[in-house]
């Protein structure tokens, strides 16, 4: 993950994100921040839930439904992670 | 926190959808203690609506309906979220005579785009006067009705802030009660058109199949827009007062052990689900530490499957695993039905368990017969599920090709006839046609009968099922004749069956270029397009130019083309080294 872009992320849920997004990953692909979900790792709409639950278990925070759309990467769901984190744990 | 409704009324008798419209249906409902209750994705109840209350907050959200200009008649788009808001708007409808149409809510990553181009097809299509959304979706319908001249685009707040109007309305029994696109591709939707007597002739007789009565409770993580959600597990359940514990479709994606939870906890006795909403339970179980599931099932009565064609390993895999709680195999209903005829056509006797039929691959793909086979491991059979006995009142016809009544154990074209039939595609005379024709729907699937039992083997026609989900393969052949290079014409798509009753999403593509670096290129560019824009992984085979087969009207030959793929007619070309 070099030559990451400023967004705010905190590094601590970027981290958490690869761990969690590493067991549900099934292809070769090395991940990184422009990886996409559907495109490069193959997920499909039941995988995704399936992730989200095992990254609300690590992150203990509750996802809504309507933050999806707007996540392709991995970096973008880094970002979105770090909103609902702070918003939840202060 | 309150407690969720009881199971049984006290002092209010059972009646099975005997009543002429939907609004009287609520009106008696809201006379007893029974309703709907609402639980997070940890199992706990965040949302109690007794049907008193939905039927008082249905009539008060009529009023500005009507206050904000909708008249009896009008088309009302709704958000389709598993909350109490939906319920008091779709019913607030019904109290006005308007026509609900209930939407989807986005399920996966990305895919915006996709996912607004889908609701705008179905709001224009239906002609929505007003859309009412939760909040979080506001930004996505937002764009969806951008440059639309609505009467009002919000949440049921903003509905419920309008002015009041005087007086309701309701909808007589040969009125439409809403219109359900859980039928028709997302590029080219078609409305099912639901009367009232529709759906009151349906929801009886599927209440009376399963045997509904005193004591009975339902649990349902099924969407509301999807029909087993809508009819089975909302509409079903609301007119024969019947209270249901609901737990999100996406939270049972994430959590699918809750949905066992809430049926162990509140001793639920009919539930149903596709094949991989059992698949994902053993599965999630499968890979938690846990040793034994500490549930207690043995209240599930009818543990019903539908809305796919039914796996009975993966069944099987479901009983093994939760045996040890109570659960028996016994339990079991296979069932089948489809939108268009409001939703049950069959369902089998409770209490009976799945009847299993194995029978040769090469008699039912040559001579259209199910002729049974020893199922001892060899490939030479297929298993099938036998899917119960037909509705009362209602009839099934198996036919041949030339519209001849088929005999026991012949595969023909399923054909439905009798009250429940829909009025037809909401303002699509021409698709109408297409599939009513004196009455009998022609359901588009294939089937036999065993005595009395109905076996459905697949569908004639094209929609796929993958996952529960339903994809149209003119959004798929759509998406790849769009991409550069591509042609009208370039693609077909189909899925093909596989052992086990799952089925392989495969397109097949006209390709031009002989490099087989630039093929490897063009196929890798397609699946992706079509997994980004239909959201479905698909196995892409390219084939040469002018191989697939067209109609005499020049349309593409979808079946034609997958018969000759499977036969080895049509020839791939040679896969690159």
């Amino acid at each position: 993950m070099s030559a990451e872009p400023s967004d705010g992320a905190s590094p601590d849920v970027r981290a958490a994100v690869l761990e969690v997004l590493q067991t549900f990953n099934k292809t070769d692909v090395i991940l990184k921040h422009g990886t996409r979900f559907t495109e490069d790792l193959n997920f499909d709409s039941l995988l995704v839930m399936e992730f989200i639950a095992a990254l609300e278990d690590r992150l203990d925070i509750s996802v809504p439904l309507n933050v999806l759309p707007d996540i392709e990467t991995v970096g973008q769901l880094v970002v979105a992670a770090t909103e609902i984190v702070r918003e939840e744990h202060g | 926190m309150s407690s969720p409704t009881p199971t049984d009324n006290i002092n209010l008798s059972k009646r099975l959808a005997d009543f002429p419209t939907l609004p009287d249906a609520l009106d008696y409902a809201a006379q007893g203690e029974t309703g709907f209750n609402f639980y997070s994705s940890r199992g706990d109840l965040e949302h109690v609506l007794p049907f008193a209350k939905l039927s008082a907050r249905a009539k008060a959200a009529a009023l500005n309906l009507v206050g904000g200009g909708v008249v009896p008649g009008d088309r009302v788009a709704l958000l389709a979220e598993t909350a109490p808001a939906f319920l008091v708007a779709f019913f607030a409808c019904q109290y006005a005579g308007a026509i609900p149409v209930p939407m989807p809510t986005p399920v996966a990553f990305g895919r915006r785009d996709a996912y607004v181009d889908q609701i705008r097809n179905q709001i224009t299509s239906s002609g929505s006067r007003m859309v009412i959304t939760p909040e979080g979706f506001l930004p996505f319908v937002e764009d969806a009705t951008n440059g639309l001249d609505l009467l009002l685009i919000g949440t049921l707040n903003d509905l419920t802030a309008l002015p009041k109007g005087d007086s309701l309305k309701s909808g007589g029994p040969d009125d439409l009660c809403y219109l359900q696109y859980s039928s028709g591709s997302t590029r080219f939707p078609k409305g099912v058109a639901v009367s009232h007597t529709n759906l009151m002739v349906n929801c009886a007789a599927m209440n009376k199949a399963v045997g509904n009565a005193s004591g009975e409770r339902a649990v349902s993580w099924l969407p509301f827009y999807h029909d087993m959600g809508l009819v089975g597990f909302m509409l079903g359940c609301l007119t024969s007062q019947t209270t249901v514990d609901y737990l999100s479709t996406e939270d049972f994606a994430r959590r699918p052990l809750t949905w066992l939870r809430l049926i162990s906890d509140n001793k639920g006795t009919m539930s149903y689900g596709p094949s991989f909403g059992y698949e994902l339970c053993s599965r999630r179980f499968a890979s938690s530490s846990a040793t034994a599931p500490d549930l207690d099932l043995s209240s599930w009565r009818v543990a019903g499957i539908g809305g796919e064609m039914i796996k009975p390993l993966v069944m099987r895999g479901f009983d093994d695993v939760f045996r040890p709680c109570g659960f028996s195999n016994r339990s079991f209903n296979a069932s089948y039905g489809l939108a268009e005829c409001v939703l049950g056509v069959s369902f089998s006797t409770p209490g009976t368990g799945m009847i299993l039929d194995h029978i040769s691959k090469q008699e039912l793909g040559d001579n259209h017969r199910a002729i049974p086979v020893e199922d001892d491991g060899s490939g030479v059979g297929r298993t099938f599920v036998a899917c119960g006995r037909i509705i009362a009142g209602h009839t099934v016809e198996i036919r041949d090709e030339y519209g001849r009544a088929m005999a026991e154990r012949e595969i023909g074209r399923v054909f439905f006839d009798g009250p429940s039939v829909m009025r037809g595609y909401y303002g699509d005379q021409e698709a109408t046609d297409a599939c009513i024709h004196d009455g009998w729907l022609d359901t588009g699937d294939l089937g036999y009968f065993i005595g009395d039992e109905l076996v459905i083997v697949g569908r004639s026609k094209d929609m796929m099922i993958v996952n529960g989900r339903n994809y149209w393969p003119q959004d798929i052949e759509w998406t790849v004749e769009r991409m550069e290079g591509m042609r009208s014409g370039d693609a077909a798509a189909f899925t093909l069956e596989q052992d086990d009753g799952g089925e392989k999403p495969t397109i097949l593509v006209q390709c031009r270029p002989s490099a087989a670096d630039v093929r490897d290129a063009i196929a890798a560019e397609v699946r992706a397009r079509v997994q980004d824009q239909v959201g479905l992984a698909c196995d892409v085979i390219l084939v040469p130019p002018r191989t697939l087969p067209k109609t005499s009207s020049g349309k593409l030959a979808r079946g034609k083309a997958k018969a000759s793929f499977l036969t080895g007619d049509l020839q791939p070309l040679a896969p690159s080294a």
